[in-house]
């Protein structure tokens, strides 16, 4: 739920110790250092579709910064909406014990919640971990700047 | 019949997956269950201080990470060799009593209830929790979000912020609770008990109410007569948070308990060609294969085993819903899907526990932790999961960093029992010359969904990302049908 009035909300979502997984936590982090504006709040999250979802009432635009499988090369960036995101994000929103982020969206837009108008994800093409790790490959790490211009471009572009 | 081969690549998609392979004759001749794995967590851990593992645990997955934070509070307590005062012990079992309730709240009603609240053979599109608000009405799901933003809220009041606490230290708790937080946690706990009546209320209507469902619960193709594990306390009542693992056997007698420390006196792991996760299984009855029975060392660790394990429940509602449950389906309860009824009572139990440590003179006590003093050495903690017995075992060198972590997590446990109810659950279903519909492959999904399977920390990844594909393969070994759950 938005605390402290803010009404745009960036998320950086993954796993910090898998390797490349943890590279939307980066981009947010990089987003922060750069912001000093109240009206936009930055969250790092591991959460899949329905505590996701939940995250997002109260705000009115959400941008999320994702690791992505599409097969594209290492680094690649990728605006998506929710439903591919699931389709094509590498290891989160899908899952035997969750909704993905569409259903759930779904759900929470039927119970009447507070949900955002405009939800866009932004995709880090990265390679599928299997080991534990805090460090990023060096083609992901090398996206991060232009990962972080993207959403501040798209944050500027809205506001504006 | 053809040897199965498993393409790598197969586990970068991150599936789960029923492979069933098809006799000569059509009929089923083995089931599978695979599931990728992460590798290293333990690894990863070795040359950190002790005192890091119950923040760092709870990142293996986002599904339940208040169980890895408190089964490593647990653990770093015994390697310190200190008890945490009885308040900080109150607020850990509180924590995780409104855990518990949210956990199986979102299992009964977004995972496992659907199947039956819709019904096992309607289309995958409606099978969800659109579906039951449709059917049911939109009251019920804005019930379901407001149990889970209860659950998220008690969490974040004593774990220090929402789904990944942080309070929890070797010696017990880094904060106390205020009296305005305790009135609030008692307001929520009153709301989650009569929550839990209603989920049961739900259950008993829509569910047993239901002569067909109360069949296929009843049915063989669900039941496995196996050993069954859970924690429980000294008057051998339920308890999520601590106690010793009690084990019965298939005929409900005693097999043994064991304290935390004793754990690998108890249990051994298998590995076989096929699977990338272990086998656990009694080490004092033996690996028999993939069978069930009393010589076979396969044992499940879930709602059901823990109320099969013990001899009753701590909370009057929940006590009175146990006696219920036994008289109707008899002691022990094989039935797989009476796993779903199982959660429900514990949720019951879960939400009067949490009510009456809200409610205990001793919550708000400012004496939360007992700093430790002692060299570090070894250390075991066990808690319940909501999937099953969670067990950390830590060592430390004297400067209290990690040399050797080992972690047998909740759906590890049940391994074994999963693959033998799929293959169960497969053969009874699937005859030569039976159409293979999506229904009747769902029918075989929900022998595995029953155990409420967390694939996440089982494989060591995150947050239990792991979709389900069932693949049908003929006599040749070729593939004839896939479908994607």
């Amino acid at each position: 739920m938005s605390k402290g009035g803010a009404t745009t909300l960036v998320i950086g979502l993954g796993n910090p110790i898998l390797g490349d997984d943890g590279v939307g936590w980066r981009v947010a982090e990089a987003v922060k250092a750069r912001l000093g504006d109240a009206n936009i709040e930055i969250l790092c999250l591991s959460l899949g579709g329905l505590a996701l979802m939940e995250h997002l009432a109260g705000y009115r635009r959400v941008i999320i910064i994702d690791a992505m499988s599409s097969g594209a090369p290492i680094g690649n960036l990728r605006r998506m909406t929710t439903k591919e995101m699931d389709d094509h994000s590498v290891q989160h929103t899908a899952s035997v014990h969750d909704l993905s982020l569409a259903t759930a969206l779904a759900l929470g837009r039927e119970l009447g919640l507070d949900l955002p108008g405009e939800i866009q994800v932004l995709g880090v093409e990265a390679k599928v971990e299997l080991d534990f790790g805090e460090t990023l490959s060096a083609a992901v790490a090398a996206a991060i700047p232009a990962a972080t211009a993207a959403v501040l471009a798209w944050l500027y572009a809205q506001t504006a | 019949m053809q040897r199965i081969t498993i393409d790598p690549l197969t586990r970068l998609e991150g599936h789960g997956k029923i492979e069933i392979f098809l006799d000569e004759a059509g009929d089923v001749a083995n089931a599978y269950l695979q599931v990728p794995e992460l590798r290293g967590f333990e690894r990863f851990c070795v040359g950190r201080p002790v005192e890091e593992m119950p923040v760092l645990t709870n990142r293996i997955c986002g599904v339940c990470p208040e169980a890895h934070h408190m089964a490593a509070a647990k653990a770093a307590d015994a390697v310190y060799g200190v008890t945490p005062p009885p308040a900080a012990r109150k607020l850990r079992e509180l924590l995780y009593s409104a855990f518990f309730f949210a956990d199986h709240t979102t299992h009964f009603f977004i995972l496992g209830g659907p199947d039956f609240i819709m019904g096992p053979d309607t289309p995958v599109a409606e099978r969800n929790i659109l579906g039951v608000i449709k059917k049911v009405g939109l009251e019920i799901g804005g019930k379901v979000i407001q149990a889970r933003k209860y659950g998220h809220r008690a969490v974040e009041i004593i774990g220090g912020r929402k789904v990944h606490p942080c309070t929890a230290v070797p010696g017990g708790q880094t904060h106390a609770l205020s009296e305005e937080e305790r009135k609030e946690m008692e307001m929520m706990g009153r709301w989650a008990v009569e929550f839990g009546q209603f989920a049961l209320q739900v259950f008993h209507d829509l569910v047993l109410g239901n002569p067909e469902y109360l069949d296929m619960i009843l049915g063989d193709a669900y039941t496995h007569r196996t050993y069954y594990m859970g924690l429980v306390d000294a008057q051998n009542k339920v308890n999520f948070y601590d106690g010793r693992v009690r084990i019965v056997g298939p005929d409900g007698t005693h097999h043994g308990t064991y304290a935390p420390e004793e754990y690998r006196d108890w249990i051994a792991e298998r590995v076989e060609p096929w699977s990338y996760l272990k086998f656990p299984y009694l080490k004092k009855v033996g690996w028999n294969g993939f069978t069930d029975g009393a010589d076979s060392g396969i044992y499940m660790a879930t709602p059901l085993s823990r109320l099969n394990v013990a001899e009753g429940m701590a909370t009057p509602l929940a006590q009175a819903e146990y006696e219920k449950f036994f008289t109707t389906l008899g002691k022990p309860a094989h039935s797989r899907l009476a796993i779903h009824w199982a959660r429900l009572i514990e949720l019951l139990y879960a939400a009067e526990r949490w009510l009456e440590l809200a409610t205990d003179p001793e919550i708000t006590s400012p004496d939360v932790r007992v700093l430790p003093t002692a060299t570090p050495g070894e250390g075991v903690g066990i808690v319940e999961a909501p999937r099953g017995t969670l067990t950390h075992h830590y060592r430390c060198d004297e400067r209290g960093l990690l040399t050797m972590v080992n972690l047998v997590v909740g759906t590890t446990n049940n391994n074994a029992a999963m693959s033998l109810s799929i293959g169960k659950a497969a053969k009874s279903l699937i005859k030569a010359g039976t159409v293979v519909t999506e229904g009747l492959l769902n029918r075989i999904e929900m022998a595995y969904r029953a155990y409420d399977p967390c694939l996440g920390c089982a494989t060591h990844s995150l947050p239990g990302k792991i979709p389900l594909q069932v693949s049908i393969h003929d006599a040749g070994g070729a593939l004839v049908e896939v479908v994607r759950g």
